[in-house]
């Protein structure tokens, strides 16, 4: 089935057409959110909501990029989303502890991905935690290119920007990896 | 691409080498569809349940509170500013004489 077929499948509410579509996407969005979060549960949520969001907003898909990339910026949109109101809950934690108690999955705990090697398990989870504290824009960047194996050319129709300006932001995110990783070295020492 | 010498960064980044994709649950369809089925039918509901509309009815609720209150205060000041302290206390006790002539 090609995109423009699916399309008009979902814009008249097929429901095998939709089943389609989120079988074939749902590892992907998984995945690229997955990588995004650092939190499997969170993910999986913010992947049913992207899938959701697609079924109820396909009539005003003005088809002006691919059908994959629309569903993909939908996700990014989506996790971003949720690192912002994370951010905001850590901040209220600070402030009011006792009106917002400080939850399991806290922002201290290192982040395991499921799909990497045992033994690089450690050394990806210093990297995770790095990545996060990078600024948004260079997070997600360097997220998809370097973590997701994204090309440059998918990744800038998702972010929205043009070659240069991603290609700055991974340049930029790695050499604040750097002085994140040298820090931590020291801290070991 | 101005190349950037960061040799630990890419260290690190050899960890991930040949990660394999994350993957959802196998329910994922069905607990999607659950999910849909539940926002469709709190739809009706969302509109005053979203906490800016909920803290606005309570400021609204506690501002006709002091405003009743405020009225109410000003109604017993003037009574007794208006009539003697006899009267206040035939009024209290309900102990006024009617006349029925």
């Amino acid at each position: 089935m090609n995109d423009q077929e699916l399309i008009q499948q979902l814009r008249q509410g097929n429901e095998p057409a939709f089943r389609w579509l989120v079988e074939t996407y749902r590892n992907r969005v998984y995945s690229t959110v997955l990588n995004i979060l650092h939190d499997d549960k969170e993910a999986e949520d913010t992947t049913q909501d992207t899938f959701i969001q697609v079924y109820e907003s396909v009539n005003s898909f003005k088809e002006e990029s691919a059908l994959s990339t629309w569903i993909y910026r939908i996700a990014v949109r989506k996790a971003l989303d949720k690192i912002r109101r994370r951010k905001t809950r850590q901040k209220l934690q600070q402030l009011l502890p006792w009106w917002m108690p400080a939850e399991k999955n806290s922002s201290k705990e290192s982040f395991h991905h499921p799909g990497i090697l045992a033994e690089n398990k450690e050394k990806a989870a210093v990297l995770f935690k790095a990545i996060e504290s990078l600024p948004e824009k260079q997070q997600l960047a360097f997220t998809l290119i370097k973590i997701q194996g994204m090309n440059y050319e998918d990744a800038c129709s998702i972010l929205q920007q043009n070659v240069k300006a991603v290609e700055s932001l991974v340049s930029r995110a790695k050499v604040n990896l750097q002085k994140k990783l040298q820090d931590y070295y020291k801290t070991l020492k | 691409m101005k190349k950037t010498f960061t040799p630990l960064t890419d260290e690190y980044l050899k960890s991930i080498e040949g990660m394999q994709e994350g993957a959802t649950n196998d329910f994922f369809y069905t607990r999607l569809k659950a999910k849909m089925e539940r926002n469709q039918s709190q739809q009706g509901w969302g509109f005053q349940l979203k906490p800016v509309w909920v803290i606005g009815s309570l400021v609204c609720l506690l501002a006709v509170n002091g405003f009743m209150l405020s009225q109410k205060h000003k109604t017993i000041n003037s009574t007794y500013n208006t009539s003697s302290p006899l009267q206040n206390f035939a009024t209290e006790y309900d102990q006024t004489i009617l006349s029925s002539y």
